[in-house]
C-alpha cells in the first residue's frame, strides 16, 4: 500500500529547500510566501465575471483589486505550484487520477460523492479559518515562524490541536 | 516579470511539495491521526531555515518584516476553523493544489470549496470586521518582543526543540 512508502525526497530535505527558497524571493523581491489571499483574489475575478457590481461593491475586494487588476503574485504562485506538482509528478510516474484516498476509503468507504462533498466542505472552512487567522500554514508556518511572528506561532499550534482533535473524532466516531 | 517570478518560484515550491509527498491526504491526516509526521518533518525544517534566512537577510539590511498582528479573536476562531475544516478536507490552501497537480480528484473539490469559502470571507467581511476580528488585538509583536529575549536566542532554542521533536519521531519511526 502507498501508505508504507517513503516519500522520493526526504521531508527534511525537500523543507530546507523551501525554506531556501523562501528566503531567495525575499532577498530579490521582499515577497513572502503566502497561498490564502491567492484565493480572494480568485474569488473576486470570478465573481467580477457574473456580477460585476456585485465584486466592485465588496470592500475586502476593493481592498485587493488595483485599477490594473488580473492575477496577481499569490494566484499565480498557488497555479505555479499546481504546474510544479504537475511536471514533478508526470517526471517520476507518480501522477495518478484518484477519486477517493487510501485513508478515505478505508474508513468511509469509496463513495466519490461523499468524499467530494467533504472536501468541498472543508475547503470552504479552512479558507475562512485562514483568512480570519491572516494565513494559511505557508504565510504562518514558513513565512510568520520564519519572521518568529507571535501571530503565526498561536495561530500554527490552533491548527494544529484542533485539527488533530477533529480528525480523532472524525475517525474514531462510530 | 514579477509574475514569471511567482510561477516559478510556485512551481519549486510545488516540486518540494510533492516529492515529498506532503500533498497527500494520506500524509496529512497522518499527522492529524499521529501517525505518520511527514508533514510536521516538512514544516518545522522549512521554518527553521527560513528563520535564519530572513533573520540573516534583515540583519544585514536586505529585507523587511512583514507579519500580521496578534489578534486574538482572528488568530484563535480563525484556527479552530481551519482545524475542523483540515479534518475534514485533509488538505490545505497551498497542498490542494499541488494534489490536484498530481490528479487527485477529490483535491479539485477542496480548491473549489476554497474559492466558494473565500467568496463568502469577503461578502461577510464588513460584519467581520466589526465583531471577532480585531478583538484582543495586541499589534506587531514577534516573540523577541514578547519575551524580551534577543531573536538569534528564540532561533537556538527553536532549533534546539525541533531538532529533538524530529529525533523523537525518528526513534519512535513515525
Amino acid at each position: 500500500m502507498p501508505l508504507s512508502q517513503k516519500p522520493k525526497w526526504s521531508p527534511y530535505v525537500a523543507g530546507m529547500l523551501s525554506g531556501v527558497l523562501l528566503t531567495v524571493s525575499v532577498a530579490i523581491s521582499q515577497i513572502y510566501f503566502g497561498s490564502s489571499l491567492g484565493y480572494i483574489r480568485a474569488a473576486g475575478l470570478m465573481e467580477r465575471l457574473f456580477s460585476p457590481a456585485a465584486a466592485d461593491g465588496t470592500s475586502l475586494y476593493a481592498h485587493f483589486f488595483g485599477p490594473a487588476s488580473g492575477l496577481d503574485w499569490q494566484t499565480v504562485f498557488i497555479l505555479g505550484i499546481l504546474v510544479g506538482s504537475l511536471f514533478s509528478s508526470l517526471a517520476d510516474g507518480s501522477f495518478r487520477l484518484l477519486a477517493v484516498p487510501y485513508r478515505w476509503r478505508e474508513r468511509f468507504g469509496p463513495n466519490w460523492i461523499k468524499r467530494w462533498l467533504a472536501a468541498f466542505a472543508g475547503g470552504f472552512v479552512i479558507i475562512f479559518g485562514t483568512l480570519l487567522a491572516g494565513g494559511c500554514p505557508t504565510g504562518h508556518g514558513l513565512s510568520g515562524l520564519g519572521q518568529l511572528s507571535a501571530s503565526s506561532a498561536v495561530s500554527m499550534l490552533t491548527y494544529l490541536i484542533v485539527g488533530i482533535l477533529a480528525a480523532r473524532a472524525l475517525y474514531r466516531s462510530r | 516579470m514579477k509574475l514569471i517570478f511567482a510561477l516559478l518560484f510556485g512551481a519549486a515550491f510545488g516540486v518540494c511539495l510533492q516529492r515529498s509527498q506532503i500533498v497527500r491526504y494520506d500524509r496529512q491526516m497522518g499527522l492529524l491521526l499521529l501517525q505518520d509526521m511527514t508533514v510536521l518533518k516538512f514544516v518545522l525544517s522549512a521554518a527553521g531555515t527560513a528563520m535564519i534566512g530572513i533573520h540573516l537577510l534583515v540583519m544585514a539590511g536586505l529585507a523587511n518584516f512583514q507579519f500580521t498582528p496578534l489578534l486574538l479573536g482572528g488568530n484563535i476562531l480563525g484556527g479552530v476553523l481551519f482545524g475542523l475544516g483540515w479534518a475534514l478536507c485533509g488538505y490545505c490552501p497551498a497542498s490542494a493544489a499541488g494534489a490536484a497537480g498530481e490528479g487527485r480528484l477529490d483535491s479539485v473539490f477542496a480548491l473549489l470549496g476554497m474559492v466558494a469559502g473565500a467568496w463568502a470571507f469577503a461578502h461577510i467581511y464588513p460584519f467581520l470586521e466589526r465583531t471577532v476580528l480585531f478583538k484582543g488585538n495586541m499589534g506587531l509583536v514577534d516573540l523577541p518582543l514578547l519575551t524580551g529575549a534577543s531573536p538569534w536566542a528564540i532561533i537556538a532554542v527553536v532549533l534546539c526543540v525541533f531538532a529533538l521533536v524530529m529525533a523523537w519521531f525518528e526513534h519512535k519511526g513515525l
